[in-house]
């Protein structure tokens, strides 16, 4: 699309302000795969509306206040970027225009509590096991608390699993065929401490050895998607600090840290550490790409067969493209079946903090997810994303025999033990 | 009969008829009596002067003849390059011109294949109740300019205009033919085949009033044995085969309605499978005849009983169908049963033909109040 | 009557949209280079609110455009300046499936794909399937009798429409057609369809289903020149075969295809040819050898089979994202859809370059050969001065030269604002005048869609050269 948008009052975000509106050609063919679009049906809640938006908030023709809830609505999920035909780099105009957004926004009193208080903990681990603590306890208390935080208190898990010990090095099975470092997550540390567990098992089996750096930091992620990005720059430096230089791949097992990493070029563009950064982004992968790249050692049968539908995370499927490794590494194991949900390309809701700041959209969402996952009629559920995994298994509980929700890695793992 | 009948050799004479005359109805061979009956006021347009292939070049796929051109003209022409009319109008050997048989809408047996008559008209000219000779379409197989008014006039029963040009997309038709064909007990389980019949390419799916399903097929001796194999399964007894002369003749004396009987009326009902088993629930009691067309989508009645259109009225609406009479005395409006979208068509008849030239599409009893 | 505020009466605050950020994302359509801010736009949930819509702008004399997904890539669903847009994309609800029939109703807000995918289960399918089928709604399918890669054998939109319900612009209720496609008396859907939206608005409507062939063969031959492609295309015709699909790319659009999907397309190839035949496996079988024979002697130097389901929608996917995928190669295109009678082909393509080098253009070909049917993308960029007019130029002259070897401005995308001072060129006053007295009977006011597909009146007639009249009173903008 043409625009007038002054390019030089843009700085260094300017090419990914501008590269999206360029590339669009305003074709519509992201409309299908937007949740917010086949939730609401409305040009200004999809992609290609927002693009629009963004367009002539930059050229000055809309006041930015003007433009936020629509742009506040976007789950980030990414579809939009695995439909766009025209190369649209959606992420990155959505993420700088955030930032943007971000230092121009005045917000209600409310907003601003509850951004802070989801930043301040969610990406520390031991803040964020106190926060879960706590906010279990409320729970019961949950309509005397402001409504700006309930969505959030639902979503918390009533009680804790124990805390994982994690060695400072992992060692591998059978003659070494790579060495790699974890990013262990933050959430996920205290939601599914056994995620990482089976990564490293997994990784183990496969004749990987694995550094966890002790003083890694969180990738950035939540705070870069949500447009504070000073915060996600001081975060995001002490993980490239914490990770050895003598490694083949960081790796990442919840797709919302790895598409973040994948963003550093974003976050880092005109810092003067920005070379760093992208460096270490192109060394970050997804477990299950690095597994498929090296070539997984042939998992034995499981101990019975198993039908498993598998759920393509959106920062996983769209933000990284990734579909095929985890499909790949499943069907390894011989009595495993795969199965497809329709409408694959549609988020679960969970995306980020959505499901904390746009609860009813985030609960339709969920709820079609579910839908369609359990069509299939499956004996489990895989992905590869913490965020998802909480969102599906909420939705299940209203199902009477709800399948387990399992990480890619945890199913392999236990093909690995049986 | 002392008709005021006329026949125009040129376009020029047609818009003069419209200058000079209070009302007009465009004909062509005469083979579907009521809808070229009229009363004496009347001018009957005889439209055989117009006629002849004006365009026809094979590897387009097209051709643009004379409204006037009798259909076994257009046949004959377009079967030396292997071509045909995929919608096997119906009368070609009685005499019916091509416009005609788009005034009628009607479609033959070969409309199961690909689809009626009005999939592929794609060009007209007419000469509207103004005198202005006006064109519709094109003479390219897609065009998406403009109204659509080839498709309008298909079943137009020369009220909206007179057509005197017409363009249509053209196929290649299977080199050689060869008819299956297998009895029922009774129409209703043979009707019920038909929905089962999914994904095999038949050029022709008929169900006589004796029962009897016919299914035709493209020859082609490779693959006969399997295909053969593969409808018996669905129909679930095997199939009789029919090549040859046989085969052809009971073709066109499909087309032709030669089961219909000397001297009896005849009715065209739009239907699908499941409505037309319906209406024949109701048929069997009677002793009126029937064939069942095009895999369902067309059920013609006959009968040489008088009333026979004032019942039929009456059950066409209680199923919401249509229905339209091609023989025997009929209404001022041959068009019977549910008439819901007729309101529609006023409408545009008074933009075609402000001043009532022609004859109105209202004034029957199936007219709801 | 004041409009707005009865609007505001039929419609909650968030279903009626009269703030600049609200209105501006509905400013255009595929065709980006025109745009015009409407009055409001409403979201209606109920046919009864389109009708209730629609009466009231009747009565106060107001424009209104109905939008399905905003797709158009003549400008069809761009607002009337000061009107009202009717978006139908919560009306998308599939009402009925009868498999035994052969047919479904769907309200007009339903996204084509989405039929396909629900009547799937039946071993039936919608067959219309524009490049856009993911998104694009039947109510602009209907309006623009929207075609696809499948014409030649399946027809267009409207041999696929059965019956509709509507809301003509004056505010009457009709309902036209029959389930059983076998019209009597006028084929008045038929005729509905490819109104460009100037009749009313669909609301509901029968389509017929087509049962899935059970056989799809489907090739793709490399040639090193766009005449040897199309010269195939020939002998295809000839041969007595009828192909359900004959696409020709061209070597732009190979290439941004190939950027956008990964295809797999030869990459070094002049021209592209798709060929598919469809239908009962042991006929389609034994009519694919004889193809495959054929193709030989066209002087292919490559020849792909697709050896499976997978293989053959890749083979698809990269010719159906070829439009949005030349935004890769070019910042802004304009996309035509002439048709030439398909003997004339190979002429109107050397035709198309010539006027290419003429004006420096880069001029990128995927068209649907079966039918003549031509998507020249000019590319320009519209940041340099005169860009966008050399473009329409270009564009104009191509539009004549199809008139000219005696085929149409529009094949499929309709006429719109883009095209309609091309309708002279097909049509003349007498037959203009025709279908304006149509349109008088069914829309007086003249309200529904007003200023698309007639030339002149109170849209003027894009010219090709200087700025659009509408531009100068400042009532349409491009950029
Ligand atoms: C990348 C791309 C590829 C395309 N490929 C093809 C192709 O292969 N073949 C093809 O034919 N087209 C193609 N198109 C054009 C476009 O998709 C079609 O014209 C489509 O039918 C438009 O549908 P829509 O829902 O987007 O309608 P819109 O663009 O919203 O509207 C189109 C017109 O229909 C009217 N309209 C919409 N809904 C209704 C209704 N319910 N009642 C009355 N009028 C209504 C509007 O007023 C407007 O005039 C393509 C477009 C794009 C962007
Ligand atoms: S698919 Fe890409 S080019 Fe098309 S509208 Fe969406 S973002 Fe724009
Ligand atoms: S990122 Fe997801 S929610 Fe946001 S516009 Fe794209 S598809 Fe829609």
């Amino acid at each position: 699309m043409q625009h007038a948008i002054d390019k030089a009052s843009l700085g260094p975000k300017s090419k990914a302000l501008t590269q999206g509106v360029e590339a669009c050609v305003h074709c519509g063919f992201c409309l299908p795969t937007c949740p917010t679009y086949d939730e609401m049906g409305e040009e200004i809640n999809s992609p290609r509306g927002r693009i629009f938006l963004i367009k002539e908030v930059l050229e000055g023709s809309v006041p930015m206040e003007d433009a936020l809830g629509p742009i506040d609505n976007c789950l980030g999920c990414d579809a939009c970027i695995t439909a766009c035909p025209s190369g649209v780099e959606y992420d990155h105009l959505i993420t700088a225009f955030r930032a943007k957004a971000e230092s121009e926004r005045s917000q209600p009193l409310g907003r601003k509590l509850m951004r802070s208080m989801i930043l301040n903990t969610l990406p520390y681990p031991n803040r964020a096991k106190w926060a879960f603590r706590a906010g279990g306890l409320v729970r019961p208390f949950k309509g005397l608390m402001p409504k700006s935080i309930q969505p959030a208190l639902d979503l918390l898990p009533p009680t804790l699993p124990k805390a994982e010990y994690l060695p400072e090095i992992y060692p591998a099975k059978g003659p070494r065929r790579g060495r790699v470092a974890l990013l262990t997550g933050c959430v996920q540390q205290v939601l599914a401490p056994e995620i990482n567990r089976a990564t490293l098992e997994v990784l183990s089996a496969n004749g990987v050895e694995t550094v966890i750096p002790k003083d890694q930091a969180c990738c950035g992620a939540l705070a870069l998607h949500t447009g504070a990005e000073k915060r996600a720059l001081k975060t995001a430096r002490q993980l490239i600090r914490s990770i050895p230089d003598d490694v083949d791949a960081l790796i990442t097992n919840a797709a919302g840290c790895g598409s973040g990493i994948n963003e550093y070029s974003i976050l880092f563009a005109g810092e003067p550490d920005e070379a760093e950064a992208i460096a270490l982004a192109d060394k970050t992968k997804d477990i299950s790409s690095y597994l498929d790249e090296i070539g997984l050692i042939q998992p034995p049968p499981l101990a019975e067969s198993m039908n498993v539908v598998y759920h393509d995370a959106c920062h996983l499927a769209h933000a990284q493209g990734e579909r095929s490794a985890p499909r790949n590494i499943l069907t390894a194991i011989p009595n495993l079946t795969l199965l497809e949900p329709p409408d694959w390309e549609i988020c679960c809701g969970s995306a980020g903090i959505y499901n904390i700041e746009k609860p009813d959209v985030a609960r339709a969402l969920g709820e079609k997810k579910v839908t369609n996952l359990m069509s299939t009629e499956p004996d489990a559920v895989a992905l590869g994303n913490i965020g998802c995994m909480t969102q599906i298994q909420k939705h299940l509980e209203s199902y009477e025999k709800a399948p387990p929700v399992l990480h890619t890695v945890q199913i392999l793992a236990k093909a690995y033990s049986d | 009969m002392d008709k005021n009948i006329t026949r125009p050799g040129s376009i020029a004479e047609i818009i003069d008829l419209v200058h000079s005359e209070s009302s007009l109805l465009p004909i062509g061979g005469g083979t579907k009596p009521s809808l070229t009956q009229t009363d004496q006021e009347t001018t009957l347009v005889d439209m055989r002067g117009i006629s002849g292939i004006i365009e026809y070049q094979a590897s387009e796929y097209t051709i643009t003849v004379n409204a006037g051109t009798t259909l076994s003209d257009v046949v004959a022409a377009l079967g030396e390059n292997g071509q045909y009319l995929p919608f096997t109008p119906p009368f070609a050997n009685k005499g019916a011109t091509i416009g005609g048989a788009v005034a009628a809408g009607l479609s033959g047996p070969g409309a199961y294949r690909y689809g009626p008559l009005k999939d592929f008209i794609i060009g007209v000219r007419f000469i509207d109740g103004l005198g202005n000779y006006v064109k519709g379409g094109g003479k390219v197989v897609k065009n998406a300019a403009g109204f659509d008014f080839p498709k309008l006039f298909n079943g137009s029963i020369g009220r909206l205009g007179i057509m005197a040009e017409l363009s249509f997309k053209v196929f290649p038709e299977p080199k050689t033919y060869v008819t299956l064909s297998a009895s029922f007990d009774s129409s209703n389980d043979a009707i019920k085949i038909l929905p089962k019949l999914l994904g095999f390419d038949l050029e022709g799916v008929e169900l006589s009033s004796s029962n009897e399903l016919h299914l035709r097929l493209g020859y082609q001796e490779p693959t006969m044995a399997a295909r053969k194999a593969g409808l018996e399964a669905i129909v679930g007894q095997p199939l009789e085969i029919t090549l040859g002369v046989h085969e052809s003749k009971r073709w066109s004396s499909i087309n032709d309605f030669s089961w219909k009987g000397e001297g009896a009326q005849l009715f065209k009902v739009a239907t699908n499978p499941s409505s037309a088993n319906q209406l024949l629930e109701i048929v069997r009691q009677s002793d009126w005849n029937w064939h069942l067309s095009n895999g369902g989508k067309s059920l013609y009645l006959a009968s040489s009983d008088a009333p026979l259109c004032k019942t039929l009225d009456t059950q066409l609406k209680k199923l919401h169908l249509s229905g339209l009479q091609l023989f025997g005395q009929t209404e001022a409006l041959p068009i019977f049963g549910q008439t819901t979208g007729l309101s529609f068509v006023n409408r545009i008849q008074k933009a075609l033909d402000p001043k009532g030239l022609f004859l109105p599409f209202t004034a029957t009893a199936a007219e709801p109040a | 009557m004041e409009l707005l505020p009865e609007l505001a009466k039929l419609y909650p605050s968030d279903r009626l949209f009269t703030k600049k950020s609200q209105l501006i994302t509905y400013e255009t359509d595929g065709l980006t280079s025109f745009r015009s801010e409407p009055l409001a736009v409403v979201v209606p949930e109920s046919n009864e609110e389109v009708i209730a819509t629609v009466r009231l702008c009747h009565k106060a004399g107001i424009p209104f455009v109905a939008r399905g997904s905003g797709t158009s890539l003549s400008g069809g669903s761009m607002p009337v300046e000061g009107g009202i847009v009717i978006t139908l994309n919560r009306l998308n609800k599939i009402l009925k499936i009868d498999p035994e029939n052969r047919f479904t109703v769907v309200q007009a807000g339903t996204v084509n794909l989405k039929v396909s995918q629900a009547v799937a289960a039946h071993g039936l399918y919608y067959a219309p399937d524009p490049s856009s089928q993911q998104i694009c709604t039947i109510g602009g399918n209907l309006a623009f009798n929207s075609g696809g890669a499948h014409c030649l054998k399946y027809g267009m939109t409207a041999n696929h429409v059965l019956a509709i319900k509507a809301v003509l612009a004056d505010g009457e209720v009709i309902e036209i057609g029959s389930e059983s496609g076998d019209t009597l008396g006028p084929d008045a859907s038929g005729f509905f369809c490819g109104n460009e939206g100037l009749f009313g608005v669909a609301l509901e409507v029968t389509l017929r289903l087509t049962p899935k062939p059970q056989r799809y063969c489907t090739l793709l031959a490399a040639y090193n020149s766009l005449k040897k492609a199309g010269d195939a295309v020939s002998s295809v015709v000839d041969s007595g075969l009828l192909p359900g699909a004959m696409e020709i790319m061209d070597r732009l659009a190979i290439k941004a295809a190939e950027m956008a999907v990964k295809a797999g397309y030869p990459q070094d190839a002049e021209a592209l040819l798709i060929v598919e035949l469809e239908g009962e496996t042991d006929a389609v079988e034994e009519d694919f050898k004889h193809l495959l024979a054929l193709i030989e002697n066209t002087g292919a130097y490559e020849t792909r089979v697709a050896a499976n389901e997978a293989e053959r929608l890749t083979i698809w996917k990269g010719r159906k994202s070829a439009f949005s995928a030349v935004g890769r190669l070019s910042p802004d295109y304009l996309v035509q859809d002439g048709v030439v009678p398909r003997s004339r082909l190979g002429e109107a393509l050397v035709k198309i370059e010539t006027y290419s080098k003429e004006y420096g253009i880069d001029v990128a070909n995927v068209f649907h050969a079966g039918d003549g049917n031509l998507h020249p993308l000019i590319m320009f960029n519209g940041k340099e001065e005169g860009a966008l007019h050399r473009a329409e130029e270009l564009a104009g002259k191509i539009l004549k030269m199809c008139v000219e070897m005696g085929g149409s401005i529009t094949g499929e995308h309709g006429v719109g604002v883009e095209k309609k001072a091309y309708m002279p060129e097909m049509f003349s006053e007498i037959d203009l005048e025709c279908m304006k007295r149509v349109r008088a009977a069914i829309d007086p006011k003249e309200i529904a869609n007003r200023g698309k597909m007639f030339p002149g009146g109170e849209a003027p007639a894009l010219s090709t050269v200087g700025s659009h009249p509408l531009e100068k009173a400042g009532i349409i903008s491009r950029e």
